[in-house]
């Protein structure tokens, strides 16, 4: 086991290079002068110049590169030139609203998700199973900005339940922390449950075809008994791999619910900084997210190991 | 053409994605002739200030935005976006997908290479790859289609080669090269055409997949430009009025979610035809 983790960690090694090497390129793919473009409309001359110097775009790239990967690994990832406050200090101040989507979010659609799936699986054929299928199709299809726009019409500005934008931190008062993030929760529990719907049904069913799950049957056990110490515990392995894919789904789910939800989370200082053309709040965030969503996979790769010993072989 | 007729028939959901796609397909064809003024009623682009932010009504069906503009128009005429960039995506992914897949799957040095600039770019969240790009190169409808085609090819080559892996390990592709077939011939003559099923499929992924993602991007204020209407940036526009015109938003949402939904459906429904496998698997 120590020797699989030690090569899944080493394995990240390049694509985190390789994570690193696009986020710096992302100035040098703008057209023309990425200086110009950052400083804005009513920028002058002096302005443009000002900034080229401050971020180094005079230099020779490699002289560039050297310097912001020296600067990176130390942990040091600049200023923003929309407010020039550091990129970090900006990050810790804006995380808290994320973690706590995230994370209800997240627990949101595995507890729709798993549930359901097993039930279309359990019932495959029937209405029950039609009915999973449809939320998940649906759950796919339908944008989360237009449902959140729905929920926000329905909940916030007819029947006023809960406000319609903004967002209450835990110390400022409980209650308005729960009401400001009831919607954006069931949003991106409703959208993130969809694929697990899907991963579930199809690898359960992929178990229900097993020939112990045959045997289970033909000795006479319950139906109940066959699904839950049978069946379902061959199917955990598959499920905890969409673990993985919700990571990257609440990744743009954070993105386009904060956004939605005027919420002053991480991804919402996402859209700000590319509208404002802060290339180096985008970069830095670029790194931060494929970081996580990197991390996140090696840990679902990781319990997958730990759950299936052919793996590690 | 027989077996199409049977397929659908025998597969509802094929058949209402398929009969929506062509709906919206029609309305898209229509806004770019002459025609346009009598199905869509207005100019998409006309401003009536005084006119402006009304609810649906028998003049304005779906209502107007904050500058008096049509959104019946306007929804119509977004179909147009929606369509290209999804036709451009999904061909283009192809195309490339298959030309490097084919390529990497017979040629171990490239296969190392490329497959691993295909991982570090899938590590990157899509979305946020896509805004941080399209923020980089500028807005603009091309920009757009590039981008979600430099998101998407990673996932259509892994496809391919894959396929290609598991296919020259095959006896006919033994024996073809046995008999003293070229390369060329061997991979385009054998090897190509029975990756077509599975590549099918993952376009029609790509094709739903980049409806959403121009959408979002819209949505998000670096899509496709505002002077092009888009269902994307219809609805960021209405996001400010939620809460006096809330129809500016939801119209050309259900458009979008009904298009997204019937390329899924039609999506589903091939993967049941081309590969009988997985059928009932999801």
């Amino acid at each position: 086991m120590t020797a699989y983790i030690a090569k899944r960690l080493l394995a990240t090694v390049p694509v985190l290079i390789f994570v690193g090497l696009v986020a710096f390129s992302l100035v040098h793919l703008a057209p023309g002068d990425a200086a110009n473009i950052m400083a804005g409309d009513y920028a002058g001359p002096d302005d443009v110049k000002k900034l080229r110097t401050e971020l180094g775009l005079d230099k020779p790239v490699w002289e560039q590169f050297t310097e912001w990967v020296g600067r990176t690994v130390r942990g040091d990832l600049g200023h923003s030139i929309f407010n020039g406050k550091s990129i970090a200090e900006l990050v810790s101040t804006r995380i808290a609203p994320t973690l706590s989507l995230a994370m209800f979010g997240g627990l949101l659609a595995v507890t729709l998700g798993v549930p359901i799936g097993v039930m279309a699986a359990w019932k495959v054929g029937t209405k029950w199973d039609r009915l999973g299928q449809l939320w998940a199709a649906l759950g796919i299809s339908i944008p989360g900005f237009w449902l959140g726009l729905i929920l926000i019409y329905v909940f916030a500005v007819n029947l006023r339940w809960f406000p319609v934008i903004g967002f209450v931190s835990l110390n400022e008062s409980v209650t308005g922390y729960v009401r400001s993030l009831t919607l954006p929760v069931c949003l991106l529990g409703i959208t993130g449950s969809a694929t697990i719907v899907r991963m579930t049904r199809a690898s359960l069913l992929e178990v229900f075809r097993e020939d112990y799950i045959r045997t289970a049957r033909s000795k006479g056990l319950a139906e109940r008994s066959v699904l839950f110490r049978h069946a379902l515990r061959a199917a955990a392995i598959p499920i905890v791999t969409v673990i993985g894919f919700l990571a990257a789904g609440l990744i743009t789910g954070v993105v386009v619910t904060e956004t939605v939800f005027t919420i002053p989370g991480l991804g919402r200082l996402v859209t700000e900084s590319v509208g404002r053309r802060d290339f180096p709040v985008v970069q830095s965030l670029l790194m931060l997210l494929a970081f996580i969503y990197v991390m996140v996979n090696l840990l679902v790769d990781l319990s997958y190991a730990f759950f299936d010993p052919r793996v590690r072989l | 053409m027989r077996g199409t007729g049977r397929a659908l028939r025998k597969n509802p959901n094929l058949l209402a994605g398929t009969v929506i796609l062509t709906i919206m397909a029609l309305i898209a064809i229509i806004t770019v002739t002459p025609g346009a003024r009598l199905v869509a009623r207005y100019d998409p682009q006309a401003l009536a200030v005084v006119h402006r932010l009304e609810q649906p009504s028998a003049s304005h069906w779906f209502g107007t935005d904050r500058l008096g503009r049509d959104i019946y128009a306007r929804t119509l005429h977004g179909a147009k976006v929606s369509l290209v960039v999804a036709v451009s995506v999904a061909l283009s992914v192809t195309v490339i997908g298959m030309t490097i897949g084919i390529t990497v799957g017979y040629n171990r040095t490239a296969d190392n290479l490329v497959m691993r600039v295909m991982d570090g770019m899938m590590s990157f969240p899509t979305l946020v790859l896509a805004l941080a790009l399209v923020a980089t190169l500028g807005s603009s409808l091309f920009n757009v289609v590039l981008v979600i085609c430099i998101v998407d090819t990673p996932g259509m080559t892994r496809v391919v080669r894959g396929v290609v892996l598991s296919l020259r390990e095959r006896s006919y592709v033994e024996s073809a090269r046995a008999i003293g077939a070229s390369m060329p011939r061997v991979l385009f003559r054998h090897i190509a055409p029975n990756t077509l099923a599975p590549v099918i499929i993952q376009a029609s992924v790509f094709f739903a997949g980049a409806i959403l993602t121009e959408a979002a991007l819209g949505f998000l204020g670096v899509g496709t430009p505002e002077y092009i209407p888009s269902w994307g940036n219809i609805i960021s526009a209405g996001r400010e009025y939620v809460t006096i015109n809330f129809w500016i938003s939801f119209f050309p949402g259900l458009f979008l979610a009904l298009t997204v939904l019937a390329a899924n459906l039609v999506g589903d429904g091939l993967r049941d035809v081309l590969d009988p496998r997985l059928r009932g698997a999801t």
